[in-house]
């Protein structure tokens, strides 16, 4: 009896953990079963691996490795679509799908030149960030990033400033 | 007792609001009795009816209720709280109605199979994280620079804008 309480606490804590639903499971289910759709996931799994692969394999030069160390530890999964396909549709499209009530906005920028990017936050009841929404296109393509984990915006604006130092 | 043909006369004046009392007992007392022509039958339940009305008698109570009626303010109160908790009930029904309608709803679990589109390379995944991760940091870096600049402009325009 102790061992099925244990068993399912267990399962709720993993459940809590890996499978908080996120925003391509919610609403564009149909995009990843769309063939003209790349999709690529990441899983935690090479998130908590990544301390083990040097900044080496990955061909980062220390600062940035060390910003990059520092973000990617917090990701508890990511997941990329993209398709060439009607980009400025499948923005439009998308971004009417996305419950706003949900993923508060964060930024929105349309440029001059042609092209849209939008950033939307899914934060839990503590305020704390539980997903990062990133869509985008232009003349090529539409691109949907999701990252799912604690994140903090801070540290993924730093990682630009470290490739600026970098350079 | 009255002929038929009397009762006929009788029942005209009757009708016409013309009947003397004593023509009205006279038709009561006709319509009372068992046989009756058949012609007439269907005055009969009015005038067996008037009979038994005048018969009708107040309860013993009568009086005392008539001095001390019920609370008719407090019935009235109550009917009106009860109008009102069913117009807000309906309302609420037909919001949440609405609301099941209209909001999107996403599903509760993952019904999608990530494990076909997962980059098992650790080495290959961490390098398209860094990717993602660069492009959002450069689009993030873009954005709020182009609303500083923004801001900056309308500041310009306005100077004492704080």
């Amino acid at each position: 009896m102790k061992s099925l309480v244990l068993t399912i606490a267990g399962t709720l804590l993993a459940l809590g953990l890996y499978g908080q639903i996120n925003a391509i499971d919610r609403y564009f289910q149909q995009y990843v079963d769309d063939q003209s759709f790349s999709v690529v996931y990441v899983s935690p799994k090479v998130f908590q691996l990544i301390e083990n692969i040097g900044s080496e394999q990955l061909e980062l030069e220390d600062d940035e490795a060390e910003a990059f160390l520092e973000l990617a530890s917090d990701l508890r999964g990511l997941r990329i679509l993209s398709t060439d396909r009607t980009p400025q549709q499948f923005f439009n499209e998308a971004r009417a799908k996305i419950d706003t009530k949900l993923y508060e906005p964060l930024v929105t920028v349309r440029n001059r030149e042609g092209g849209e990017m939008d950033f939307l936050l899914k934060e839990s009841e503590a305020g704390q960030i539980e997903e990062l929404l990133f869509l985008s296109y232009g003349d090529d393509e539409f691109t949907l990033m999701s990252f799912v984990g604690p994140l903090k915006l801070k540290k993924v604006m730093n990682l630009v400033d470290k490739m600026d130092n970098k350079e | 007792m009255i002929s038929t043909a009397q009762a006929k006369l009788w029942l005209d004046r009757y009708f016409s609001g013309e009947s003397t009392l004593e023509e009205e007992a006279g038709l009561r007392k006709y319509f009372s009795q068992d046989e009756c022509a058949e012609e007439l039958l269907p005055y009969q339940q009015l005038f067996v009816y008037y009979k038994q009305a005048q018969q009708e008698v107040a309860s013993a109570d009568f009086n005392q209720r008539l001095a001390h009626p019920p609370q008719q303010g407090l019935r009235i109160r109550w009917q009106r709280w009860s109008i009102a908790a069913t117009i807000a009930l309906l309302l609420g029904l037909a919001a949440w109605v609405w609301q099941s309608n209209n909001e999107v709803k996403p599903i509760a679990q993952s019904s999608i199979d990530w494990s076909k589109y997962e980059l098992k390379d650790p080495v290959q995944a961490l390098q398209v994280a860094h990717s993602a991760l660069k492009r959002t940091s450069e689009a993030l870096h873009q954005s709020t620079k182009m609303a500083t600049e923004e801001v900056q402009q309308v500041k310009n325009i306005i100077p004492n804008l704080k």
